[in-house]
């Protein structure tokens, strides 16, 4: 597929209109974005895609309801579709309900160690995507949320039927197990 | 928030990943499936709900005034002001054509017919052993307003004491026994009997048949000589064949009567034996050939010798499926069987042989 000069607002007005080449530059630069989100919360590579084609779907057929509101507000209106339909997926998911709550315990935390913003800039997509994906479901489904599209803890405990508390404890732990993660990476790669 | 936290939420929420070549294709084909279940949606919906809403137009149109403030009265007597051609005085054989008088615009929707204010097929359960009714667009689109005019708002007048109702479930009792001329029929739907019990389980259910250890039959004190199913008699003297292969839940009914001899048959003189036949019409099959599987909107992609080996016995339903597709009877939300004719009409050819539409729960 070409990519046109569409602004973002041209690709609204044009979707909200269902204009297909509207729709298929929505799609040109947005879908491998959806899709790397959809990773995040679902590990299976095909159930990820599946679930960010349902999520482009549903962008698509209810872009009359979105109101443009500069730049960057498409692709943080379809983030929270995508998320929404990911969570309802989450729930529906036997082992993301087998594990209780207050189960889910923390790593060794290792208080002293704080990584430099250029480190975690060096370490590779592939890295990155298996510290997160190495988190237990629920811990990792909160982090996301919480860390990366700016979820309330309110909002996380409401959508996952926690309270606020466990989802701060949970976003603390899960916080520590990514700081543990990189103290290991980056000290393999020191020596 | 701390610098490393910046970065690391700064990668990961700008993260790409990579997509497969032909997933435009696949999310088109995605998207066409999606918006065919959507338009089949609609219909279905436009369709249940045209019936009130054409109702509604109706009652409004009934309900505006008649025109300029004249009273409804007023306009009936009225009538004739609209004529613009007819002359009394003029020899009929000179008369090139009669204008017929205009009507006005809110007396155009009568139906002459006095009928009640709304027909609609109504789903009858008849039997435990009948399939249930399916519901269908069709039978909503058949769906008549019979309206007349006094009649409809005599009608509308009443409707607040009215209720609604959305299905009628009328229950019947099942027979056991028929007698019909000299035959006596059984009903085996109405003798419960664990699953794949014999015929002769259900035999011995029957009231005024016995068999004895022999295997031997009476039917109200008369020995049976002959066992036929579908009227075709091929266990000739050997009933416990018969009765040990043939299972119950094969079986519609049990039919006793007495018959001419073969002798007799044949040669057309009657010789005053007769014989005491026992016949077993099989069931019909629920679908003539392979249905479709319809899953989510979708024709599923079932193996040709698995569908045909299948028994989907006289009700489908969510275990069978679930056996059947493999999916975990749980994550089926709703099993809908359409026969031949419903299935023809809605997906054509491919519905020829019935099609059993399958909804998951939606995740």
């Amino acid at each position: 597929m070409r990519k046109s000069f569409l602004t973002e607002q041209d690709i609204a007005l044009g979707c909200a209109r269902k204009d297909r080449d509207a729709q298929g530059e929505l799609y040109a630069r947005y879908a491998d974005g959806l899709y790397a989100l959809c990773l995040r919360y679902i590990e299976d590579r095909e159930e990820a895609r599946d679930l960010m084609h349902d999520a482009m779907i549903k962008v698509m057929d209810n872009f009359s309801s979105f109101k443009y509101s500069g730049e960057g507000s498409i692709k943080a209106w379809m983030s929270r579709i995508a998320v929404n339909m990911a969570i309802d997926r989450l729930k529906n998911n036997s082992r993301f309900r087998q594990i209780p709550i207050e189960l889910v315990s923390g790593s060794e935390i290792e208080d002293a160690f704080e990584p430099d913003a250029g480190q975690v800039e060096q370490i590779p997509d592939g890295v990155l995507d298996e510290m997160i994906a190495e988190l237990p479901p629920v811990r990792r489904t909160v982090f996301n949320m919480y860390f990366v599209d700016g979820f309330s803890h309110k909002e996380i405990a409401k959508k996952l039927g926690i309270t606020e508390r466990g989802s701060t404890s949970m976003m603390a732990k899960a916080k520590a197990s990514i700081r543990n993660a990189l103290f290991n990476y980056l000290n393999k790669t020191e020596k | 928030m701390k610098d490393w936290e910046n970065t690391l939420k700064e990668r990961l929420a700008n993260r790409k990943a990579e997509l497969p070549e032909s997933d435009w294709n696949d999310f088109l084909s995605r998207r066409a499936a999606h918006e065919l279940a959507v338009k089949r949606r609609r219909r279905i919906i436009s369709a249940a709900f045209s019936i009130p809403a054409a109702a509604a137009v109706l009652l409004l149109l009934f309900m505006m005034p008649t025109g300029n403030g004249v009273p409804e009265n007023q306009v009936s007597e009225n009538k004739p002001q609209a004529v613009t051609a007819v002359v009394d005085s003029i020899e009929a054989n000179t008369v090139d054509s009669i204008v017929k008088p205009v009507e006005p615009e809110t007396e155009k929707p009568v139906i002459k017919k006095e009928r009640p204010l709304i027909r609609e097929k109504v789903p009858v359960k008849r039997s435990l052993a009948e399939q249930e009714p399916t519901e269908q667009p069709e039978e909503i689109e058949q769906s008549q307003i019979l309206v007349n005019d006094n009649h409809l708002i005599a009608e509308n007048k009443q409707s607040d004491d009215m209720i609604g109702l959305d299905m009628v479930a009328v229950s019947v009792m099942v027979s056991k026994v028929q007698m019909v001329n000299d035959t006596v029929m059984f009903n085996s739907a109405a003798f419960k009997l664990p699953e794949s019990s014999s015929v002769e389980d259900l035999i011995r259910k029957l009231p005024g048949v016995k068999i004895d250890s022999t295997g031997s039959i009476t039917v109200n004190g008369k020995s049976v000589n002959k066992i036929a199913v579908n009227d075709q008699v091929i266990y000739d003297n050997n009933n416990t064949v018969a009765l040990t292969q043939l299972t119950a839940d094969m079986i519609e009914k049990v039919k006793a009567y007495q018959k001419n001899s073969d002798l007799s048959r044949m040669t057309g003189i009657d010789d005053g034996n007769e014989e005491s036949v026992m016949d077993l019409p099989v069931k019909r099959k629920l679908f003539p050939g392979n249905p479709t599987i319809i899953l989510n909107g979708q024709i599923a992609d079932v193996d040709e010798d698995m569908l045909s080996g299948f028994d989907f016995g006289r009700k489908v339903n969510k275990r069978k499926m679930s056996r059947l597709l493999g999916i975990p009877a749980r994550e089926i939300k709703t099993v809908k069987v359409y026969d031949t004719w419903q299935a023809r009409k809605i997906w054509g050819e491919k519905g020829a042989n019935g099609v059993i539409s399958v909804t998951l729960v939606s995740r």
